[in-house]
Formats: structure tokens, C-alpha cells, sequence
């Protein structure tokens, strides 16, 4: 048997192993998420979020939204932050040294004065504060901006869990669009809890493109018309309501997604804030907050609400959704290397021996698994030592699996949410999920790919996300 | 050899499962378009539901005739009569008391009434918790015992529909039965508990004053809460009686309710000086790091700024918020 005879052997039998327990996940998960739509479903049946607002038992929040150079629409981001439901929020916006004239517009806006202020010691190391700013407009009190040095995403929300005052702090990116009631949503966890504490709460992340927006609300969804977001759209369905359904019900949830997301602050400052070190900020923050409670022995949970949230813009071109998930892949890979001690370490239970795994083998691995297999299979079908049928019956059985998978999530989106009702935008999600195998997926891959090359070359940074803007009513 | 033997074996499988997955492909397609179209029905039928029992509601006798028959035919789908039963039992506590008794008629005329028992003795947590609703918004007194076999073990949505079943019945004065409760009541419980309160036309003493004797300390939390959202200063003693609480939450919940009680009093009894106290909290203090930090300082600013606004006025007031507010800005800065 030759050199490469070997190796070839050897990656198929790899690739069959893996490939057995990647079916697994996709039987097992879908499974667990199953359970968890259901009991969603019929404890949303008791669910009475007006009765909060009354009560007086609401425990005040603090939203931080970190900014950098937003001017194009930083007002009316601001704007639809202070419409929310919710009894007693404050809103502190960073301005993370944005090299635009946000901060201008914002203190022009808001009519905006500088303020005395006083910071307790002992809190997260960041950049220098140049000044903070406080509106007197009225129905504008819970309105606070900070004007900082720039840092980083990282760095900025570290300056607002320094500066908010309240225990529970939800994190969003300044451009996304909040559902009126996703706070009073989110807190539900915190308030409910009993036994276990409850750490952070994620909720599901929608793509805006197309949808209609008003004021800074959203008041008509739209299915995205152009390629890619309609892309992210079904991927985005698949993830949260497969994948992070499942690992809600397992209590072995990993990321919540920085765009937006709700934490009890004591355990975020107790584990030092947000890390300046990766561009994975926000699934280093929950795998380093799942890991102190595991080192403390403090039984907690972390928790996510299946319904969406948080509507935000996905890329619409090749170029910036590369660098999107390049930084994804890199943010995986610092995440796995700084918490490596977790991988199969039994003292971290779930944490150590699945959730961690799952992010190593099939966060991390696949794409280059992926990669590998598909030019190793084409080659041993060229030199004639696996025959064509073999690698295109099993390539089919691996689409078809992806398939189910992508079927499945739209069979619970149509279950669960109302957004995508008609029977066309039921049709388009089907087309891409039958396209997306051949054209998405394989950009995905090499995206990652690059990122791991990137990583290699010690290359950081978040690379440039521009953005096109929401579709707003024409009145 | 090794190479062809696992080619073939792959090969093997492969074969038999692909017809299996071409089969699962198509079922989650139609499985797609299935609960879709179940999904538009439910819709529809809800709007009509929705529809019927709005006009039922303001129609007049001729109508309510026509409409009750519209109704029971809209029953011989039994999947309409959850919804039917579901929507009445939203609606009930934002009706009138006039619209709510026509309500109640046509929810024994339809013969729905049977429905709460029925589904109780399922044993599904789910049918469970809605036969309980179902008991405490249409005031069904008679299932008392069953609601309380529900009150403290169980699911945790029946054990709350349970508990507000009760106070749907018999108001404050189902606090009573709280007392014996041994599960902790979370804030959740607790908020939705209040909103049930908020309900109800008048407060029992005795109630609540059981409720902050309980062994259970969340069980004073919540009548602590209650005395806060009602404002029921008249129950003073009640919370100061927790400040000797063994549970350090439960003391300092108790030193906020009587500031907070005090801080009622004094607006009811002086709101123009309340009101001025109010403000003079600076808005430096925004920036302090925690609620504590800046409440702590804040208030004892404000009781030497109150003090000396109390000299300028010349007046005597006894209960002004700043006074009450420093012990209680004391107590949390320990």
C-alpha cells in the first residue's frame, strides 16, 4: 500500500467517524429542541408580561450599546433604545473614540451636557474616559453617553458595566433593532430563578434586510430580498432554533450572540469583564462565566428565550460577510485556546465533556474537516481507489442529512413565530436551503479557512463592516 | 484491501439509508407546508373567536341570542373550544362586572364549565394548569379543594396557577393558605402574583400579616412587596416587625418597605415639600457604580439638604422621605 494509499485510508476512516457522530448531533439535537419548542410553546400560554409592569418587582437594567463611527444612524438607533417597554432602564451609549462625528450628533441630538462623575475602585481596567454626557431634555433622565478613547467592541462594554448602576446589564450592538418587549422578556429568567442562578440570557437574532422600519421600530418583516441575507436568514433559523434550543434544554448553551444579550453583572465583574484579548468577545464571556461557576460550585443556568428579540442587518456582499466570519472563526479559536483546560476535563461536567467538545469539533474542525474530505474524496476518485458512485452517494447522503436539518428548523420557525407566514416566503426559504449547500456553505468554509490562516499569521482586528441601512417607510 | 473493504461497507450503508433519506427529505418538506396550513387555520379560527366574543359581549338581547347559537356551532369543532375557553379567560379580568357575569352565563350555557375538572383529572401538567386558570377566572368555588391539593408541590406553573386561582376566588383573603407554603415563591411568582392582587377591590390585614410571619422567607418577601405596591402605610408595623428577620434579604427588603411606605405617607400628606425632596437627589450620582453605592450617598446628601429646606419652611412635618430614607440608605451601605 503506497504513502498516499494510507492517508487516504486513514482520512476516510476519520471522516466516516466523524461524519457518524455529526449525524448523531443532528438526531439528538433537533431532538432536545423538539422538547424545549414544546415546553416553550405551552408555558408561553401563561406568560402575562403586563402584570410585570405593574408590579413593582422589576429589577432596573442597564442596556450598553457600544458605538463606533455610526453617524449615518446612531440617532435613530438611540431613538428606538428609548421607546422600550420596560419600568426602569437606563441606556448608556459608548462612544468607543468613533472617528465620525457621532458623538457631535449625539450631544447636538439629545442636547447633551458634560457631568460631573465619580467611579468606584476595583472595577474592569479600560481606556480612558474623556467625558460623560447626560441630556436635559425631558423623557431623556435614563439617557447616558460616554465619550471614550478607543479600545474596541470589548473595551467599550467593559466602560459600561463600570458605569451602569443597576445588577442586571443587557449588551446589544447599537445598530440592532429591539422588539418593544424584549427586555421585559429576557429578565423573566432572572426573576423565575429559584435554584440555580441564572448567569445571562440570549435571545433569538433575526436578519432585518428588507424589513420595514420605522422610527427606529421595526414594523414590517420582510424576508430578505437579495442573496446572501435570504442566505443568513435560513442559517440564522436553523441556529437558533435547532442548535441553541438544543443546548438551552441541555443547560450547555455557549455563545449568547453579542448583538444582544442579558447578564447578571456580579458574575461578569466578578470574572473580569469582557476580554480585550479576542475578537470572540461575547462566547469568551460565557465560557468564562460558565467555567467560574463551575470552579465556585455554584449551580447555575444559562438561558435563552426562543422567540426573536433582535433584528439586525447581515452582510450583503461576499467581501464583508468573509470578514465577518473570518473574525467568527478567530474569536472560536482564541476562545478554545485560552479555556483549553475544559476539553474533556470531567471536573466541568457538561461544560467540559459536550459544550466544549461541540465548539472544538464542530465549530473549530468542521470546516477544515469539510475541506480536507472534499479534496482527498476527489482525488481518490481520480486515481481510481474509491469509485465515483461511492463519493457521490455519500456527498448526497451528507446533503440530504443538511437538508432535513434546514427543514426542520423552518417546520418549528412556522411552529413557533408568525414572521415568515406566507406560503412564498415558506417556498424561498426552501430554495435556499436547497442552493445553499453549493454556493453559502462552500463560501463559509473557505471564509473560516482564512481565518484559521489568519490566526496562524497572527493577524487581528475586526476588519471594516459597512452597512447599508434599514429600509425606512416612505411616508 | 482495507481501503476497498471500508468503500464497500460505506457504500453498503450508504445505499440502504438513501432512499430512507430521500424519504425523510420529502416528509420534512410536506411537514413544513402541513403545519403551515394549521397554523393559518388556528389564525383564522382565533380571529373569529376573537371576533364573536367581542360582540357578544356589547350586543344587545336579540343579538346575544343570534350570537350564542353562532358560538355553539362554532363548538361542534372540538378544536375550537380550548380557544374559545382560552379567550374567555383572557378577556375576564378586564371586563366590567356587567360584561363579565354575561360572560360567566355563557360559559355555563355552552357547557364549558366541566371543562376545568375534566382536564385537571388528565394529569398533564400543561391541561392541568389551564383547568386551574380556568377555576380562578370564573370563579368556581366549589373546586376550592382541588385547587389547594395544586398549591405547593407539583409543576411550577400549576403550583402558580394554583396559588392564583386563589386570589381570583377569595382575594387577599386567599393569602391565608399561603402560609403553610414550603417551595420558595420566585420574583417571577411573586409579579404575577401582584398583578392578580391588583385585581381585587379590597386588602386583608390579617392576610398579609400571615404571610410575614411564615417561616418561609420568600413568603415574606412577597407580603413585604405587597405592602410596597399597594402603599398600604397604614401596615407599618407589619414590615417593622421583619426587621429582626434571621434572612438578611428579608431585613433589608423590610428597612426599604417602611422608607418606602414613610416616603408614601409624607407625598400623600405633603406633596409639594416630597416632591422638592425628590429632586434634590444630584445628578452626579448617575455615574456611581452600583444602585447602592450612589442611592447610599445620595440619600444622606439629600437628608442634610432636606434638613435644611425642613428649617427654611418652618414647618413640622414629622414624615418627611428624607428622614426615613437615611436608615434605610444606612442599612444598605452595610
Amino acid at each position: 500500500m503506497s504513502g498516499f494509499q494510507q492517508f487516504a485510508s486513514i482520512v476516510y476512516a476519520i471522516f466516516v467517524v466523524y461524519c457518524f457522530v455529526l449525524l448523531l448531533f443532528y438526531v439528538v439535537l433537533p431532538f432536545f429542541s423538539f422538547l424545549e419548542v414544546r415546553d416553550y410553546v405551552k408555558k408561553k400560554a401563561f406568560l402575562d408580561y403586563n402584570g410585570i409592569l405593574q408590579s413593582g418587582l422589576v429589577p432596573p437594567l442597564t442596556v450598553i450599546a457600544p458605538a463606533y463611527n455610526e453617524s449615518k444612524t446612531i440617532i435613530e438607533n438611540i431613538s428606538s433604545l428609548m421607546k422600550l417597554n420596560y419600568p426602569d432602564y437606563e441606556v448608556l451609549i459608548i462612544n468607543d473614540g468613533s472617528r465620525d462625528d457621532t458623538l457631535q450628533k449625539i450631544i447636538l441630538a439629545y442636547n447633551l451636557k458634560r457631568i460631573k462623575y465619580n467611579v468606584s475602585t476595583g472595577h474592569i481596567k479600560t481606556q480612558t474616559i474623556r467625558g460623560i454626557y447626560k441630556s436635559d431634555l425631558p423623557g431623556y433622565e435614563k439617557l447616558l453617553v460616554i465619550d471614550k478613547v478607543n479600545g474596541g467592541k470589548a473595551d467599550a462594554l467593559n466602560v459600561g458595566i463600570n458605569y451602569s448602576r443597576h445588577r442586571y446589564i443587557t449588551c446589544i450592538d447599537v445598530d440592532c433593532i429591539l422588539e418593544t418587549d424584549s427586555l421585559l422578556k429576557m429578565i423573566r429568567h432572572f426573576l423565575e430563578q429559584t435554584g440555580k442562578r441564572v448567569i445571562a440570557s440570549g435571545g433569538v437574532i433575526r436578519i432585518a434586510n428588507s424589513c420595514i422600519v420605522e422610527d427606529g421600530r421595526l414594523v414590517k418583516v420582510v424576508l430578505p430580498k437579495e442573496f446572501l441575507p435570504r442566505m443568513q436568514a435560513l442559517e440564522y433559523i436553523r441556529v437558533f432554533l435547532l442548535g441553541r434550543m438544543a443546548w438551552s434544554r441541555l443547560n450547555g448553551l455557549f455563545l449568547i450572540s453579542g448583538a444582544f444579550g442579558t447578564f447578571d453583572k456580579d458574575i461578569v465583574r466578578k470574572v473580569g469583564g469582557y476580554s480585550t484579548k479576542t475578537v470572540g468577545e461575547d462566547m469568551e464571556l460565557v465560557v468564562r462565566m460558565r467555567r467560574y461557576m463551575e470552579d465556585q460550585q455554584i449551580p447555575y443556568a444559562v438561558t435563552y428565550v426562543p422567540e426573536p428579540l433582535c433584528w439586525t442587518e447581515a452582510p450583503n456582499t461576499f467581501q464583508v460577510l468573509g470578514r465577518q466570519r473570518n473574525r467568527w472563526m478567530r474569536g472560536t479559536i482564541e476562545t478554545l485556546s485560552t479555556h483549553r483546560k475544559l476539553l474533556f476535563n470531567p471536573r466541568y461536567r457538561l461544560l467540559g465533556l459536550l459544550s466544549f467538545p461541540f465548539i472544538f469539533f464542530y465549530e473549530f474542525l468542521a470546516p477544515m474537516v469539510q475541506f480536507i474530505a472534499f479534496v482527498t474524496f476527489g482525488l481518490m476518485a481520480l486515481f481510481g481507489l474509491l469509485s465515483w458512485q461511492s463519493v457521490l452517494l455519500s456527498s448526497s447522503l451528507i446533503l440530504m442529512t443538511g437538508y432535513i436539518f434546514s427543514f426542520l428548523a423552518l417546520t418549528i420557525e412556522v411552529y413557533l413565530n408568525d414572521h415568515y407566514h406566507e406560503r412564498t416566503d415558506i417556498l424561498n426559504l426552501i430554495g435556499a436551503a436547497l442552493i445553499e449547500p453549493f454556493v453559502f456553505h462552500p463560501f463559509l468554509i473557505w471564509a473560516a479557512l482564512l481565518g484559521n490562516v489568519d490566526i496562524l499569521r497572527k493577524k487581528g482586528g475586526w476588519g471594516e463592516m459597512t452597512r447599508q441601512g434599514f429600509t425606512t417607510k416612505k411616508r | 484491501m482495507r481501503m476497498q473493504h471500508l468503500s464497500e461497507t460505506v457504500l453498503n450503508i450508504a445505499n440502504q439509508e438513501f432512499n430512507l433519506a430521500v424519504g425523510a427529505l420529502m416528509g420534512s418538506i410536506v411537514l413544513v407546508f402541513i403545519i403551515l396550513r394549521i397554523r393559518q387555520w388556528q389564525k383564522a379560527q382565533q380571529e373569529k373567536i376573537v371576533d364573536l366574543l367581542n360582540d357578544y359581549i356589547v350586543a344587545d338581547e336579540d343579538n346575544t341570542l343570534i350570537l350564542e347559537f353562532e358560538m355553539s356551532q362554532l363548538l361542534r369543532n372540538r378544536y375550537n373550544r380550548q380557544p374559545l375557553i382560552d379567550e374567555m379567560v383572557n378577556q375576564a379580568p378586564q371586563l366590567t362586572e356587567v360584561s363579565f357575569e354575561k360572560v360567566h352565563r355563557l360559559y355555563h350555557k355552552l357547557g364549558l364549565s366541566a371543562d376545568a375538572i375534566f382536564k385537571i383529572e388528565r394529569g398533564n401538567w400543561f391541561l392541568i394548569a389551564k383547568g386551574l386558570r380556568e377555576i380562578g377566572a370564573f370563579k368556581q368555588v366549589n373546586h376550592t379543594n382541588t385547587v389547594l391539593q395544586h398549591l405547593d408541590i407539583g409543576h411550577e406553573i400549576v403550583v402558580l396557577e394554583a396559588q392564583k386561582a386563589l386570589i381570583s376566588l377569595y382575594g387577599f383573603k386567599g393569602l391565608h393558605y399561603f402560609k403553610h407554603l414550603t417551595t420558595p415563591l420566585s420574583n417571577w411568582s411573586q409579579v404575577c402574583l401582584l398583578s392578580v392582587l391588583s385585581q381585587q377591590i379590597s386588602y386583608s390585614p390579617s392576610a398579609i400579616r400571615s404571610l410575614t410571619q411564615s417561616s418561609n422567607p420568600t413568603l415574606v418577601l412577597f407580603g413585604l412587596a405587597i405592602l410596597r405596591r399597594f402603599e398600604l402605610s397604614d401596615l407599618i408595623a407589619v414590615a417593622s416587625g421583619c426587621l429582626q428577620h434571621v434572612h438578611p434579604e428579608v431585613t433589608r427588603t423590610a428597612a426599604q418597605t417602611i422608607a418606602s411606605l414613610r416616603a408614601a405617607q409624607s407625598r400623600l400628606d405633603n406633596p409639594l415639600i416630597a416632591a422638592e425632596a425628590d429632586a434634590l437627589i444630584p445628578a452626579e450620582y448617575y455615574t456611581y457604580a452600583t444602585a447602592e453605592d450612589a442611592f447610599s450617598e445620595a440619600a444622606e446628601t439629600t437628608f442634610f439638604k432636606v434638613e435644611a429646606l425642613q428649617k427654611s419652611v418652618g414647618s413640622i412635618f414629622n414624615s418627611i422621605p428624607a428622614l426615613l430614607l437615611y436608615p434605610r440608605a444606612m442599612l444598605l451601605a452595610k
